[in-house]
């Protein structure tokens, strides 16, 4: 391959994993968070994914924009990045209670919501920690502590209690081929309009 | 039994009797008479215990020996009565109750001396009946074949990740790196299985296991080996989900055509 079609080739790629096959794996993905993650809990629980889907596609979209790596076999880029999502630290973000929910979660948990703990124990100081809005506990704890006395197991159950890992990076990666077939083609008729118009043909 | 079966199996015992064969625990027990079952059945007095999901008591004579020492059920076990040792041909062992069924003789046996394994490990996710701490989850997310050479070949191709639950920061690091160093640029021997698996119906050992190699199908290269720990969030510390990390690999495997 010409050094000139090369290069041309490889501005091509990267303009399209940037508007064409970059954006149709995120909007995927969103796609599977949609079915997998919305609606499972009370938008009054903090962890509700609805909270944090915003966050999460910003996410995706900033590191579309980050280092694209083209090798003469390989097209390299990162969506998802685990740092980012707080595998390898406690970051306290939205988006790592994400990553808790996709792994699985075992065993079954009460979401305390402020009005629960306020019905329980009215006169004490409330601290709701990181979620602001509740926090969770352990059926064992729900029943042993009395907060079943004044709310049902099933009203407080937690929605993703003893659920298994979902995974939303799991996608349809056919369409990546085509487009890829599609940049090498648009290179291959933008190069020979070049040399045509080099050589003065049209 | 077929492919996926066989892979599971294969990872599975891999995992429990080779790559954990450092958690695999002596101990002796006393035996209680389980009116229900009529099986002489251990009394513990510390958790997690060889009676657990995903535990059990090991089968073979020599640990470390790869991963089925011997094709042939071993006999390291004792079991006593208040006098003695009753003889291996009265009993038959349950080793994944676990407990002894008397077979023959009237000696009631009191104690028994075995080996167990210290770190469960179970191929699904526990919806129901979450096995003590420490455990390791195998959770095979995707299988898929694939054209291998021109004329019909295949490439098998499994997707899974092994969730590893500790019950402390140093036994979860302990554990991640055991396995993941068991696993990372190794090859795994695909069991036929082809007179079932190790055990019987019932916990017994099957007197047909055969340990052979799968002759049909290539050994299991594994790759992207792959450790990640997860870090929850302080509402969850209290509890079994407080130290996680999860490796994940890829096996490929070849049939020839």
């Amino acid at each position: 391959m010409s050094r000139q079609l090369k290069k041309l080739l490889i501005k091509n790629l990267v303009v399209d994993v940037r508007t064409r096959i970059g954006p149709g794996i995120i909007k995927q993905v969103m796609s599977k968070f949609e079915v997998e993650l919305i609606g499972k809990v009370t938008l009054k629980d903090p962890s509700a994914p609805e909270h944090f889907k915003d966050d999460f596609f910003s996410m995706l979209s900033r590191q579309l924009e980050s280092d694209i790596i083209i090798t003469d076999s390989n097209i390299t880029f990162f969506l998802g990045d685990k740092e980012e999502l707080g595998y390898s630290g406690v970051i306290n973000s939205p988006l790592q209670t994400m990553v808790f929910i996709i792994e699985g979660i075992l065993g079954e948990y009460a979401f305390i919501s402020r009005d629960i703990y306020s019905s329980v124990r009215p006169s004490a100081e409330i601290s709701l920690g990181r979620w602001s809005g509740g926090f969770l506990i352990t059926k064992e704890a729900f029943f042993k502590e009395g907060w079943s006395k004044k709310v049902s197991w099933e009203k407080a159950r937690w929605g993703f209690s003893n659920t298994g890992p979902i995974n939303v990076f799991d996608i349809d990666n056919s369409f990546i081929s085509e487009m890829i077939d599609y940049s090498i083609k648009r290179t291959i008729n933008e190069f020979a309009s070049i040399i045509r118009s080099k050589h003065g043909k049209k | 039994m077929e492919l996926i079966r066989k892979l599971n199996l294969s990872l599975y015992y891999n995992l429990k009797y080779n790559i954990l064969s450092n958690y695999i625990e002596e101990e002796s027990s006393n035996l209680d008479l389980n009116p229900i079952s009529g099986l002489y059945e251990p009394s513990y007095s510390y958790t997690p215990n060889a009676g657990g999901r995903g535990r059990g008591v090991y089968p073979f004579d020599t640990v470390g020996s790869g991963i089925f020492a011997s094709c042939l059920e071993g006999d390291y076990i004792k079991v006593y009565h208040s006098t003695g040792q009753i003889p291996s041909t009265d009993y038959n062992i349950d080793y994944n109750t676990p407990g002894v069924t008397l077979i023959s003789g009237t000696s009631v046996p009191v104690m028994f001396e075995y080996k167990w394994n210290y770190v469960s490990v179970i191929d699904e996710w526990p919806y129901v009946n979450i096995p003590d701490l420490p455990f390791l989850l195998l959770d095979w997310k995707k299988f898929n074949t694939e054209g291998f050479q021109l004329g019909g070949g295949k490439k098998h191709i499994c997707d899974l990740d092994i969730h590893i639950f500790g019950s402390s920061k140093p036994e979860l690091d302990d554990l991640t790196y055991v396995v993941h160093s068991g696993l990372y640029n190794k090859c795994l021997t695909l069991f036929g299985f082809s007179g079932g698996d190790v055990f019987s119906w019932g916990g017994t050992f099957n007197s047909s296991f055969d340990c052979s190699c799968d002759d049909g199908v290539s050994n299991l290269e594994l790759n992207d080996v792959e450790v990640n720990y997860l870090k929850l969030p302080i509402d969850f510390k209290t509890d079994l989900n407080a130290y996680r990390s999860k490796v994940s690999l890829k096996i490929f495997a070849y049939t020839e055509a």
